[in-house]
């Protein structure tokens, strides 16, 4: 009987250029958090080992520093734990693994496979079949040789790999690091623990990728889970209990307004957005003005709460009324250009400008309004 | 707004009240002279209306020199329907009232003031005097003197008023708000876009060049990071090939094909020294057959020899022989030709003594005539001379000096003609006596019938009669017998020098010396004929001829001699008369005997030089026999045939050893050995040497790979690509922010022109009505603060400053007219004032002028003050006159 966590893709040193630096900064922290977190939980759960399926780090040349916390995190769990490389950190001749054997920061329970090879872990009940990624693009299946590897009669045989299962991912064609579908069955895995991934999926009833365990991206696929596997023997199924262990719910919400009760119904959700959501909202349609300040306001109570929101409403056009204009005291020929302003909205080639520059007459005379006329 | 009545008192000049009563609407014209105190009441009224009546700087509203005044002003006016009378005192007790409708409404003080600016639409100063900048519509419409030609500055003091009568007349909406922001978004987007090139500037260029920036960083960063994923590439390559060649280790398969090779070539080396050693045997044999056979052939060529030698002695013996009869032949010859030689010479000689002989006689022949002649010349010579001789000596006695004897000539003839001038001149006498009578002249009887002539004082005597004295006249004929006694002197002198007694007789004497000069001339040259160098030349011509021929004659006689001891010899042909032929024959001859001598000496000495030969062959031939037919010689040559054969059996032997062992040799093909061992031997070296590159590499590119992991530059590539990507955000940001803030801008700006248009367009209306009075096809054109601009005439468009001092006064005037109309339409007071406003301009412009004023003056009340009252009488009302 034996348990274990199944985890991938942490992405340390991963940059998100789209948030400003503060937000950043933040999130990118999250991982190290997230890793810890792992550690935590193993070490609560007293699994007996933790298999990482790749792609530990986001890039290569991560700094010195990078490296030691990363490790530094896993002390949490002093059981065994085994990290393949991916294709973010592939095992090159020289990569960020020869690296950190040389700052010597790799704690003793951790071991890292350097090429193919089946690990044993008598203790855990284990021998895991690593397929480390040796090059910075594999075309052929890294996870073939398994099929030839033996271990010894009393251990789960437990097969971790780092790619895409061929068929079975929704979208990818023809993506590099392919893995066989039917690679478990094959090589006689009673498991067969995958990253690459981001979600988490369970590809058959002994095929799973952990996915991130802390999202990373907008596009959904379930992320910020780990995997408890549980093989009551060798030959057992397994059975796999997803685990959440992260933070922040990345989500994007792309809303298309043309009534007044849609911005609404939109400020109502955005006034819902916790604190730990990082969200991108894009908006297109169109507003009349006072529709517009709510959700205006929504949406900075949200950016307010939440913990980084991106809002991109350049596709949006306003429709000021008459009466909006003269609320605004905006006569004469202010009123002519507001309304040429909200017809060029719909002009291809000026709506971006004439939407901005709408809003900035509206802005400027309402503040010189609100400052009093003289 | 109307003005019926201005009273002033205490004001300036008038110390005493004084009034302006009954003004009338239209127009008012107040003509005086100057200092009557027409601008007084002008500044009087602005004084009311314009000046707080508390402020204390209005000194010089008080009369000159009267302490404590009190300037008042009194007004009355009224507008819209009401009855306002305006009472202000300044200075002294100061008081302002104004009093509307007859009392009905009361104001004071500030409130009045006020109610004032209000009304007419002016600012009153916070403190001290009125200025410009308050005067508002008042200040545009009282024409202070000499600042009619000035528009501007009045007109922008009352341009919120001008707006407001505009805007209430257009009907466009208030643009303030409008105005407020086309202002805010031109500030805007000025700090964003640079005005003229619509580049970026400011923060969104900042914002551009960080990007770029970044740009390039991330750039750098992607690159250097391209290359340390290169060489990490390249490490693994190279610690693959190392690893895999150091097990394979190439190098000892080669280096043990190279000893193969080695081995095989020590084992050629030692086949080719045997053959070697083979070779110099089968030379050496080869050099002793050669010595060998060398011997023969020497022997062969001895007995050649000696046969040869046989065979030549016997030939020079033949030759010698031959040499011998050609020699006695050729003897013979030469005797022959010597002979003829002789013969031939013999006859030259003797046609030659022949030659000689005849041609002496024909000298001496020649000398005896020459001679001859010669002893004939030196007679007639000598005969000649003694002639010569004779003639000289007459001659001698007949030598008359031809000077002297033309002088005598010349003397005989002066006197001929002197005696004939005397005879001219000279009295003649003719004597026709009677008979019997006797005459004497001098003593002289002269002939009865006789005539004389007298050339001086005569007597004439006649017998019986007396004596005649005559005394000839003529004035010369003293000079002319003095002369005649002198000419007769020299005469006679001559006569004696030539000795002579008369002239002919000198000139006889003269003719036969010269008869004689040329019969000595002629004989001379006779002489000289036969003795051309002289007698004595000849003579001796002629002995020398004489011993010439003497000479001649002996050698003559000498080749007689010889010529008699050789006599013609027999049996020789006859002697040929030709010597030219002979001497030919006798050239022929010798010729011929030198050649023969030639031949002869020639053969004589191939004779001797061939019996030599002969002679010395037959002595080597004898020496050889004998030295050949040596018995020991014979034994060596025996011996030698011998040695030859075995020396050739023993070459060819070893002939076919070499052969062998050549082709043995060649089966091993060295070659191939050799290039094998230097192929293996080199590639071993090569590949160790790049295996040692491989390790240095490797080497080095750890340690690089190690520095740059140091360096974090995976980390520092996504920052950059992080930052870039925020600004480049921020850049779009400011992109979007400049083309909204550009596109408002542009429309604002468009509205804005438009809406001024509007604005403007009734004010323009009523320009365009008064400038067509004065100048027909002028427009001015307004600038968006209402004022005029510029005067534009067909296609030139002039500014305001670029027009004539009178045209800007004229304009200004009208310009004023139509914002007069203007506030008017818009409902507010309107009174033109205008004092000596049109002083420059000249008689047709002031006619156009008053009717623009006269067209004015029917819509508002004019106040127009003049000091040239008759100049306008032609307005349709009168002039009233200031005391």
């Amino acid at each position: 009987m034996t348990r274990f966590l199944h985890t991938a893709d942490w992405q340390i040193g991963r940059q998100y250029g789209q948030f400003d630096v503060d937000d950043a900064a933040v999130l990118a922290e999250a991982r190290f958090d997230a890793v810890a977190r792992i550690a935590a939980l193993a070490a609560e759960r007293a699994v007996d080992a933790v298999l990482v399926a790749g792609d530990v780090f986001d890039t290569q040349a991560v700094s010195d520093r990078t490296i030691r916390r990363l490790f530094g995190a896993l002390q949490a769990y002093a059981g065994p734990w085994v990290l393949i490389s991916g294709n973010h950190d592939a095992m090159l001749a020289d990569s960020v693994w020869t690296r950190a054997r040389q700052l010597d920061c790799i704690p003793a329970h951790v071991r890292i496979a350097a090429h193919c090879q089946a690990i044993e872990l008598p203790e855990a009940g284990l021998a895991v079949l690593a397929a480390p990624l040796t090059q910075r693009h594999t075309y052929d299946d890294a996870t073939e040789p398994f099929d030839a590897i033996d271990t010894a009669p009393g251990l789960a045989r437990v097969g971790l790999a780092h790619g895409s299962v061929q068929g079975r991912l929704p979208g990818e064609a023809d993506a590099a690091n392919p893995i066989a579908a039917d690679r478990a069955a094959r090589a006689r895995l009673d498991y067969l623990a995958l990253g690459d991934w981001h979600g988490c999926l369970e590809v058959d009833a002994r095929t799973w990728y952990a996915g991130t365990p802390e999202a990373d991206r907008f596009r959904g696929n379930a992320p910020g889970h780990v995997l408890e596997v549980e093989i009551a023997a060798p030959g057992a199924a397994p059975v796999v209990r997803p685990l959440p262990v992260g933070r922040y719910r990345w989500a994007q919400w792309t809303e298309r307004l043309s009534l007044e009760s849609d911005a609404d119904a939109l400020a109502g959700r955005l006034d819902a957005v916790q604190a730990d959501e990082v969200l991108r909202l894009a908006l297109d349609g169109e507003l009349p003005l006072a529709a517009w300040d709510r959700l205006q306001a929504a949406i900075d109570r949200a950016a307010a709460r939440a913990r980084a929101l991106l809002c991109d409403s350049t596709a949006l056009s306003l429709e000021p009324q008459a009466a909006d204009l003269a609320a605004l005291q905006a006569g004469g020929y202010m009123a002519e250009v507001a309304t040429q302003l909200q017809a060029l909205q719909h002009d291809e080639a000026q709506a971006d400008a004439a939407r901005e520059a709408l809003r900035l007459l509206l802005r400027w005379q309402r503040e010189a309004v609100g400052t009093g006329a003289s | 707004m109307k003005l019926r009545r201005v009273a002033l008192e205490a004001f300036r000049k008038f110390r005493e009240p004084a009034a302006l009563d009954d003004l009338q609407d239209g127009l008012n014209i107040l003509a005086g002279p100057n200092e009557a105190g027409k601008s007084t009441y002008a500044a009087a009224i602005r004084a009311a209306f314009l000046e707080r009546y508390r402020t204390s700087t209005v000194t010089d509203f008080a009369p000159h020199g009267v302490p404590g005044a009190r300037p008042g002003v009194e007004l009355a006016f009224e507008h819209d329907g009401h009855d306002y009378v305006l009472r202000k005192f300044f200075l002294a007790r100061p008081r302002c009232e104004l009093v509307i409708d007859g009392g009905a409404q009361r104001l004071e003080g500030e409130e009045a003031e006020n109610a004032l600016a209000a009304l007419l639409g002016f600012d009153l100063p916070a403190r001290g005097q009125s200025r410009p900048e308050h005067a508002g519509v008042p200040g545009l419409l009282w024409i202070e003197q000499g600042q009619g030609q000035d528009v501007l500055q009045p007109a922008a003091h009352a341009a919120q008023h001008l707006r407001e009568a505009l805007t209430q007349l257009t009907g466009e909406l208030a643009a303030h708000d409008g105005d407020r922001l086309y202002e805010r978004v031109a500030a805007e987007r000025a700090e964003l876009l640079d005005a003229r090139s619509g580049r970026p500037k400011g923060a969104w260029r900042e914002a551009e060049e960080a990007h770029a920036r970044a740009e390039q960083e991330a750039a750098d960063l992607a690159a250097q990071m391209a290359r340390l994923e290169a060489d990490v590439d390249r490490l693994d390559r190279l610690r693959t090939e190392y690893e895999r060649t150091r097990a394979d280790a190439p190098w000892v398969a080669l280096e043990a094909r190279a000893a193969q090779a080695r081995e095989r070539l020590a084992q050629i080396a030692q086949a080719r020294d045997a053959l070697a050693r083979l070779q110099q045997e089968q030379e050496q044999a080869e050099g002793t057959l050669a010595l060998l056979q060398e011997q023969a052939a020497r022997d062969q060529r001895d007995a050649e020899a000696l046969a040869e030698l046989q065979g030549q002695a016997d030939e020079a013996v033949a030759i010698a022989a031959r040499i011998e009869d050609e020699v006695a032949r050729l003897r013979a010859a030469s005797q022959a030709a010597a002979q003829r030689v002789g013969q031939a010479r013999r006859d030259v000689a003797r046609l030659r003594a022949a030659a000689a002989r005849s041609d002496l006689d024909e000298q001496i022949d020649q000398l005896q005539a020459e001679l001859a002649r010669l002893a004939e010349s030196q007679a007639q010579a000598d005969g000649l001379a003694q002639r010569m001789h004779a003639v000289q000596a007459e001659r001698v006695e007949h030598e008359t000096d031809p000077a002297i004897l033309k002088a005598l000539r010349a003397a005989d003839q002066r006197l001929a003609a002197l005696r004939a001038q005397q005879q001219a001149v000279a009295t003649r006498i003719r004597l026709a006596l009677a008979p019997g009578m006797q005459a004497t002249l001098d003593g002289a009887p002269l002939p009865a019938d006789g005539a004389a002539l007298l050339t001086h004082a005569a007597e004439l005597r006649i017998a019986g009669v007396g004596a005649v004295h005559i005394e000839p006249g003529g004035k010369d004929l003293p000079a002319l017998m003095a002369d005649l006694a002198a000419c007769q002197d020299e005469r006679d002198a001559s006569l004696r020098r030539l000795s002579v007694a008369s002239l002919d007789e000198a000139e006889a004497r003269a003719r036969r010396y010269e008869r004689s000069g040329h019969d000595l001339e002629a004989l001379g040259r006779e002489l000289k004929i036969h003795a051309p160098q002289g007698r004595d030349a000849l003579r001796t011509r002629h002995d020398e001829t004489a011993l010439r021929l003497q000479a001649l004659r002996e050698r003559r006689a000498a080749l007689q001699r010889e010529e008699g001891a050789d006599p013609s010899e027999p049996g020789m042909p006859a002697a040929a008369p030709d010597a030219a032929a002979a001497e030919f024959a006798l050239h022929e001859a010798e010729t011929a005997a030198r050649q023969a001598e030639a031949a002869l000496s020639a053969a004589q000495g191939r004779l001797d030089a061939q019996q030599g030969q002969a002679a010395l062959l037959q002595r080597q031939l004898q020496a050889l026999r004998a030295e050949a037919a040596a018995p020991e010689r014979q034994a060596l040559r025996d011996a030698r045939a011998t040695r030859l054969a075995q020396a050739r059996a023993a070459r060819d032997a070893l002939q076919g050893r070499v052969a062998q062992a050549r082709d043995e040799l060649a089966r091993q093909q060295p070659e191939l050995a050799e290039q094998d061992l230097r192929r293996f031997q080199r590639s071993a070296e090569l590949e160790r040497e790049a295996q040692q590159a491989r390790h240095t590499e490797l080497l080095q590119l750890q340690g690089r790979l190690e520095q740059a992991g140091a360096l974090g530059l995976g980390e520092r590539l996504a920052q950059a690509r992080a930052d870039l990507e925020r600004l480049a955000r921020r850049r779009a940001e400011f992109a979007r922010r400049a083309a909204a803030l550009e596109l408002l801008w542009r429309l604002l700006g468009e509205r804005r022109a438009a809406a001024t248009q509007r604005l403007l367009e009734p004010l323009a209306r009523r320009l365009d009505h008064y400038l067509a009075l004065l100048l027909p096809q002028a427009r001015l054109r307004l600038d968006e603060a209402l004022l005029p601009a510029a005067l534009r005439r067909g296609d030139d468009e002039d500014a305001l400053g670029a027009l004539s001092f009178g045209t800007r006064e004229q304009l200004g005037v009208l310009a004023r007219l139509a914002y007069a109309d203007l506030l008017r339409e818009a409902g507010r007071p309107t009174l033109l004032i205008l004092d000596d406003a049109l002083v420059h301009a000249d008689p047709a412009r002031r006619d156009l002028m008053k009717r623009a004023l006269f067209d004015a003056a029917s819509r508002h009340q004019v106040l127009l003050f003049t000091c040239n009252g008759p100049a306008w009488t032609d307005m349709g009302v009168p002039v009233r006159t200031l005391a």
